[in-house]
């Protein structure tokens, strides 16, 4: 279970969260929605502690932290039971597909060649690349990138996966790919947090949704509830500009 | 009419320059590995900006760099043993200042200066490569240094490969400075030689011929090596 209270993050003297309270319980999938700048991709990176938030308490499984007095090895701790999927994929360049997903088993969880091998051809087989491991990033596209992305956050057998605007970056016709492997993923029960503009996908797969805008989480609910039974003006208006352009 | 120079003469002394081309690879290579250390830490303490420590970096590099190398060697020569002199005097370090050789304070000085310039070739190649590589490393748990030693160096090394090469080319022709301090390299050999019937013409001739095809070999080299660390750029079209 991930749980974030009073999350608050300012960059200088600009305040780009305010009043976070999340609860994600194991399997949910929740999504988040807002327009640019509305503090989503700092919200989901404050979890993992890719930014460190000024105040306010992140729980990630039995991990209780609270942000004002992190440590070096709790944030490690945390990223050892979160995994991320990036918008430009960020696969290691230096690195094959096989190598990427087996760094982790490698260096973090320690396992020995034999083990990390099979274990990461498995997770490139799930996501269809089993016949591409020997590639390095340079040599995929887009979407097989992230694929190669995701397993390599799947082998780390995460208690959740955060993923932050995980097609944003991809050719229109490739998007399909990576939604379709999250959908699977979804179905088998993975924890995951998604910052996405897909409104479909949010749709179809989120367990809830959460909109925000300007630093706040200003409604949250079911996606019937946040798509069809809307409360607040703002989400409203984007919701519309949003459909608009899926038109 | 004596031609303008005695090829007998060059051919003969061929051997006599050849023998001490290992002090010049010896200086080379010895300041070359330590540079690599010294650059590394200045260059690591400036990009995470740690206190102090920075600072310290910020002067050397500047004094490094905007001091000639011959008197950074003078400066090394008789400066180190007047400090170990004093260490001597005043802490009873049991140090025979006498017993160094010249080499020693070559070593020293070229290892600073070259640390200096790879400090920035090392700095620039290291912020070249996209932060999120480390994010990525910090994400599935990896400290900040096995996501540097692992992620970014190779990555950096590929960028970084070709200034390289250049610095261990500069330092292979800088060597011929140490004859300022009687370590008979190439150059000071060339010197004795030139001394011994006068004929400093042919004798130069012979060690200019020697240090460019040494430097040739370490150009083909690093060609070579630069294609193996970018192993992993194939297939990108620029």
């Amino acid at each position: 279970m991930i749980r974030l209270q009073n999350i608050e993050k300012s960059f200088h003297h600009t305040k780009v969260l305010q009043n976070i309270n999340l609860t994600v319980n194991r399997g949910a999938v929740v999504t988040i929605l807002g327009p640019s700048g509305s503090g989503k991709s700092t919200l989901l990176r404050c979890i993992n502690f890719l930014e460190r938030p000024n105040k306010g308490l992140i729980q990630v499984g039995d991990l209780v932290i609270q942000a004002e007095k992190v440590s070096r090895e709790q944030m490690i701790q945390v990223r050892r039971n979160t995994a991320m999927v990036f918008q430009h994929y960020y696969l290691f360049k230096n690195k094959t597909a096989l190598e990427n997903v087996m760094e982790g088993l490698l260096i973090v969880k320690k396992l020995d060649r034999a083990e990390a091998y099979q274990k990461s051809v498995h997770f490139l087989a799930k996501v269809g690349l089993a016949n591409r491991m020997d590639f390095y990033p340079s040599q995929l596209s887009g979407g097989q990138q992230q694929r190669v992305g995701i397993a390599r956050a799947l082998a780390m057998e995460p208690q959740v996966i955060l993923f932050d605007e995980p097609t944003s970056a991809l050719d229109p016709e490739l998007v399909g790919e990576v939604l379709a492997v999250m959908k699977s993923l979804a179905r088998e029960g993975m924890t995951m947090i998604v910052v996405t503009h897909e409104m479909n996908f949010a749709r179809e797969v989120a367990s809830h949704v959460i909109f925000m805008d300007d630093g706040l989480i200003i409604e949250d609910g079911s996606p019937v509830e946040v798509f069809d039974q809307t409360k607040m003006e703002r989400t409203k208006q984007f919701l519309q500009r949003v459909k608009r352009f899926d038109s | 009419m004596k031609p303008i120079f005695d090829i007998q003469f060059m051919i003969s002394i061929v051997p006599e320059i050849l023998k001490v081309v290992p002090v010049t690879l010896n200086i080379t290579i010895v300041s070359m590995f330590f540079a690599i250390i010294v650059g590394l830490i200045s260059a690591l303490v400036r990009i995470y900006k740690i206190p102090v420590a920075c600072q310290i970096a910020s002067t050397y590099l500047s004094f490094m760099r905007g001091t000639p190398l011959l008197v950074q060697i003078y400066l090394a020569y008789y400066g180190i043993p007047k400090i170990l002199d004093y260490a001597h005097t005043y802490y009873g370090w049991n140090i025979d200042v006498n017993g160094i050789p010249a080499i020693v304070f070559i070593y020293f000085a070229f290892t600073l200066n070259v640390g200096a310039y790879l400090s920035e070739t090392i700095r620039a190649a290291i912020q070249a490569i996209d932060k999120g590589q480390m994010e990525a490393a910090l994400s599935i748990g990896m400290t900040t240094w096995q996501g540097l030693r692992r992620i970014i160096f190779p990555q950096a090394l590929a960028v970084a490969l070709p200034s390289f090469g250049n610095t261990v080319i500069s330092l292979i022709k800088d060597t011929s400075l140490a004859f300022m301090i009687s370590v008979v390299e190439m150059m000071g050999q060339a010197k004795i030689l030139g001394a011994r019937g006068l004929q400093f013409f042919e004798v130069y001739i012979v060690v200019a011929l020697i240090y460019w095809i040494i430097c040739i070999i370490v150009e083909r080299t690093v060609i070579r090596l630069e294609k193996r660390v970018k192993q992993f750029e194939r297939g990108r079209s620029i």
